[in-house]
């Protein structure tokens, strides 16, 4: 429980750190300002002792006591300046997390540089509120390490990185030095897929018997933005060196078995539920090989397959 | 569930290896205690360490409560019987050195060690207690690296080796700064609370309470140094000058003369100096365990708060515990109570009521032939030169109740506590009022420095005789038998100076040069670091002219700490109230904590889940009461609104979860 000692500290003057601490994109430097330093509960038991031996020093006239007593006190003291140094001017230089699906935990991938031309050790992260924490043992000079945070996604949406607490307590323990950075960065939370209902089956539009066609037969309707997990084939090189980014032929598919997931279709009464049911669906038709298209309120997306068209599909249910 | 792990594990409790090296750590910061520690008290302590380095090294579980509990009662009580109590220096060391064995066997977390090794430390001071050498300040050195390298291994994610050279590194930075604080910071006189009755060095030899046959030879045959002499203005008086006051004998019975409370309610001695023969000096007086300050005779006064007693020595108010200086004023010519009181003469010729018939008859036969007293004491003297007295080391026994008989008559070989005995005895028994004064005689230039120095070695003891106009009167018997004593030291007079320690000896190797010369360091040591203290501190502070500054330093220092006092206080109070706000977390660290008791300690990436099933996989008995604790914690933790009813049942079953108590095999 050491530290428990600072971290009290830290909520009394929580309202004040935040105003201090601006959610920024990174990459972020831990700068003077916004780092604290407060000795442990170790530390305090230390304190209290060195004040034993100065007494008993004093009471004896002992010099040598004398000595030893000052010494230790400054060694700690010394020991607070390694510990406040070992943070200044760590980068935060990035912080990113795959999406995952509510119920789950969110990795946030927390990338820190050292650009200093001395070694960092036991460089600690964590978020409170947050059962999580990773610990970078050493960070060699100019190095860089890649610490992780498991964050519960517990709803679908926007989940933003917490508010991070560097922390170490090197060299000696006597003192913790940590600061606080909230990076702005932020990943997605798909709804949980989960439901009783059974995959509808798909719609036969046209020739039941007919196997799915190959792409190359489908008509072309128009470009649309690269996903991830698109095939490198479907890329319009032509047509994308005219813009910034990469553009992807978009073609309806005369599938015999096109397969509609509709929100609408999608049993219980509560929403979440039908998100859930919705993306309980989609994994089964993508795991099944299908191409499918979701229906949502206000909004569809046109029946296709893939990676990609999973993803996106996940990511409407997420944001609706 | 992914991992996770509660911040209550960390930073992480202590490994192995880490366990090892601070047994290690606190065996070698223990080890000077060998010296002066009952043999009991280091093979406890000894033992307690080789069991714990073992348990260590075969990674056993910690023992259980009942074991620790029924170890520190042990400790405590072998302490009691060995001592009688459990507070003063070698008790309490004693007790100290026996539980931080123990509390080895119950480091769990990182807190633990810390609080371990801050004690350690405690104990690295409680060795400058009993020696303040140069050696020790080499200990301080070595234990001081030795400790913060323990803490730098507990505490910083680093090998061994690299912790020994980052502690090296801290200790050099911190060097400035420490030596700043000790010359700085604002020094009270002690003692603040009373020193315990056996504070200091043990066993100091030095002049004793009491003088019988081989008192002050033991004596010559210690180098130690007595005390260490600079002479401000002037030069050390010329060799017969050289007589250091000490404790003066009226009494004698046994064979042993002795002060006594009457002779120490006569009056104090009444000292007319001769104007030009005062002789100031600045004595550096070792632990005496006993209250007189010792001074050229005659002394007549110290700036150390003092009273003369009536045999002229000088008495602090308490015993002199530790090293002292002080500045004493002494007079070389002299009348030393010009009137003898009635008490005082009757006290002065009192001898027992039998016993040493010869002596006595000798002495009535020398006072009706003599005129004058003056002639006894001639004739005494001459008794001394005429007859083959030898003066020795190693005389031969002499009967307790016949001792000055058989000294004068039959053995005649005795060291100077014998002549000075025998002659007072003999002053008494012819009606001279006659005391014994004890002492030291000599001293040697120090070869580095400008001082003086005093050994036990030259302990000495002479007759006063008190004469009609003149007062008391320094006679020295030694004098009349080995003349050489007073002027070349006690190697210069005996038969037999092969008993005499190196240094005692006259001839100067080079073995003697280098001891004067390690003398001489051990002096500016003494001088310099350990007689510092708030006078010198002041004066210190005068020379660089910020005298007016001390009272500033002092309210500072004084001010800084009660404000940081006042805000540990409340920050600790704060902290009991935030303590018992989450009773979830605290309980599931119990449970963690009890689990790791039995060797199962938690990863620090293992999140509950996953640690309770590993728990449960290698002991299958625990795994429905642990399933249900861990089910409980998580619901609690991740649950929007946990109702209190849960959070209730989950306490209680963490708290009653008891690893080790023992349980049916599933089937």
């Amino acid at each position: 429980m050491t530290g428990v000692f600072s971290r009290r500290i830290e909520a009394m003057i929580a309202g004040f750190i935040r105003r201090r601490t601006p959610t920024r994109s990174t990459p972020m430097t831990i700068g003077r300002r916004r780092l604290y330093i407060l000795p442990t509960r170790s530390g305090a038991i230390f304190a209290v002792l060195l004040v034993v031996m100065l007494l008993g020093a004093t009471n004896y006239s002992n010099s040598l006591g004398f000595a030893l007593t000052f010494w230790l006190a400054a060694i700690a003291l010394v020991s607070m300046h390694h510990a406040h140094r070992n943070l200044l001017g760590l980068v935060l230089t990035r912080v990113s997390a795959a999406p995952v699906f509510a119920g789950g935990h969110a990795r946030f991938k927390i990338t820190l540089d050292n650009t200093a031309r001395r070694a960092r050790r036991g460089v600690r992260i964590s978020a409170p509120g947050i059962e999580g924490e990773d610990l970078a043992a050493v960070i060699a000079p100019g190095g860089r390490v890649d610490l992780q945070l498991s964050v519960p996604a517990a709803r679908r949406g926007h989940l933003a990185c917490p508010r991070l607490r560097v922390e170490t307590i090197v060299p000696l323990g006597l003192f913790r030095a940590w600061s606080w950075l909230a990076p702005s960065a932020q990943t997605l939370v798909y709804p949980q897929p989960a439901g009783p209902r059974p995959r509808p089956a798909p719609a036969d539009d046209g020739d039941a018997a007919t196997p799915a066609p190959a792409r190359g037969n489908d008509e072309f309707l128009g470009h649309r933005p690269y996903i991830r997990g698109d095939s490198l084939r479907e890329i319009d090189w032509k047509a994308s060196a005219r813009t910034d980014g990469l553009l992807v032929h978009e073609h309806t598919r005369r599938s015999a078995n096109t397969l509609w997931l509709d929100y609408a279709h999608a049993g219980a009464r509560d929403p979440e539920a039908r998100l859930s049911q919705l993306a309980r669906w989609v994994l089964d038709a993508e795991r099944d090989g299908l191409t499918y298209g979701l229906r949502l309120p206000g909004t569809a997306l046109a029946p296709d397959a893939g990676r990609g068209h999973r993803e996106a599909c996940l990511r409407a249910l997420a944001l609706l | 569930m992914s991992r996770a792990a509660t911040t209550a594990s960390w930073p992480p409790a202590p490994a192995r290896g880490q366990r090892l090296r601070l047994t290690g750590c606190l065996a070698l910061v223990a080890l000077p205690h060998l010296f002066h520690l009952p043999p009991w008290v280091s093979a406890i302590a000894a033992t307690l360490l080789v069991w714990q380095a073992q348990a260590a090294w075969r990674s056993r579980p910690l023992p259980g409560r009942l074991i620790r509990f029924a170890l520190a009662a042990a400790a405590l009580g072998s302490v009691l019987a060995g001592f009688g109590r459990i507070s003063g220096q070698e008790a309490g060391v004693s007790l100290l050195v026996m539980l931080l064995a123990l509390k080895l066997c119950e480091i769990r977390s990182h807190r633990d060690a810390m609080v371990f090794l801050s004690l350690t430390a405690f104990l690295l001071i409680t060795q400058f207690l009993f020696s303040q050498s140069l050696a020790m300040a080499v200990y301080l050195v070595i234990g001081t690296w030795l400790i913060t390298a323990a803490f730098i291994d507990v505490s910083s994610e680093i090998a061994p080796t690299g912790a020994f050279t980052h502690s090296a590194r801290l200790l050099l930075q911190a060097l400035p700064v420490a030596a700043l604080l000790f010359v700085l910071f604002p020094r009270v006189p002690g003692p603040l609370w009373g020193l315990p009755s056996d504070a200091g060095a043990r066993a100091t030899t030095g002049l004793s309470e009491r003088m019988s046959p081989g008192s002050i030879s033991s004596l010559a045959t210690s180098d130690a140094v007595a005390l260490r002499v600079r002479f401000p203005a002037g030069d050390m008086p010329p060799a017969p000058a050289r007589y250091w006051r000490g404790p003066v004998f009226w009494d004698f019975d046994d064979g042993t003369w002795r002060g006594s409370p009457a002779a120490d309610a006569l009056p104090a001695a009444d000292i007319r100096p001769v104007a030009d023969a005062i002789v100031r000096a600045d004595i550096t007086l070792e632990a005496t365990r006993h209250p007189w300050l010792i001074a050229l005779d005659v002394p007549l006064g110290t700036d150390h708060r003092s009273r003369m007693s009536p045999g002229a020595t000088l008495y602090a108010e308490d015993d002199i515990d530790e090293r002292i200086r002080y500045h004493a004023r002494s007079a070389l010519a002299y009348r030393l109570d010009p009137r003898l009181g009635a008490a005082a003469r009757e006290r002065a010729t009192r001898l027992p009521a039998g016993g040493n018939p010869r002596a006595r008859a000798t002495a009535r036969r020398w006072r009706t032939q003599a005129d004058a007293p003056q002639g006894i004491v001639d004739r005494a003297l001459t008794h001394f030169r005429e007859h083959p007295f030898h003066y020795t080391l190693s005389p031969a026994r002499t009967g307790r109740d016949s001792s000055i008989d058989d000294f004068l008559f039959e053995t005649r070989e005795g060291f100077c506590e014998h002549y000075a005995g025998a002659f007072t005895f003999l002053m008494r028994a012819a009606g001279v009022p006659a005391r014994v004064v004890t002492g030291y005689q000599g001293g040697e230039r120090a070869l580095v420095g400008d001082y003086w120095v005093v050994r036990n070695s030259d302990a000495h003891a002479w007759s006063e005789v008190w004469l009609d106009g003149r007062g008391w009167v320094r006679v020295d018997p030694t004098a009349a038998v080995a003349p050489g004593r007073i002027e070349a030291g006690v190697a210069g007079s005996l038969s037999d100076s092969q008993a005499l320690p190196y240094m005692a000896r006259a001839d100067e190797g080079a073995w003697y040069r280098m001891q004067m010369l390690w003398d001489g360091v051990n002096a500016a040591w003494n001088r310099w670091f350990l007689a510092y203290g708030p006078q010198q501190q002041q004066r210190l502070l005068e020379r660089i002219g910020l005298g007016g500054l001390r009272g500033a330093l002092v309210a500072l220092t004084f001010g800084v700490a009660v404000l940081l006092g006042l805000l540990a206080l409340w920050l600790g109070w704060r902290m009991r109230q935030r303590r018992a706000a989450d009773p979830v977390t605290r309980q599931w660290q119990r449970v963690c904590d009890r689990l790791a008791a039995i060797g199962y300690p938690r990863a620090r990436h293992e999140g509950p889940q996953a640690y309770g099933a590993r728990v449960a996989r290698a002991r299958p008995d625990l795994a429905d009461e642990l399933g249900a604790i861990v089910a409980g914690y998580i619901r609690l933790c991740y649950a929007a609104n946990p109702g209190s009813a849960d959070t209730q049942a989950f306490v209680a079953r963490a708290a009653a979860f008891d690893p080790r108590r023992p349980r049916k095999p599933r089937d």
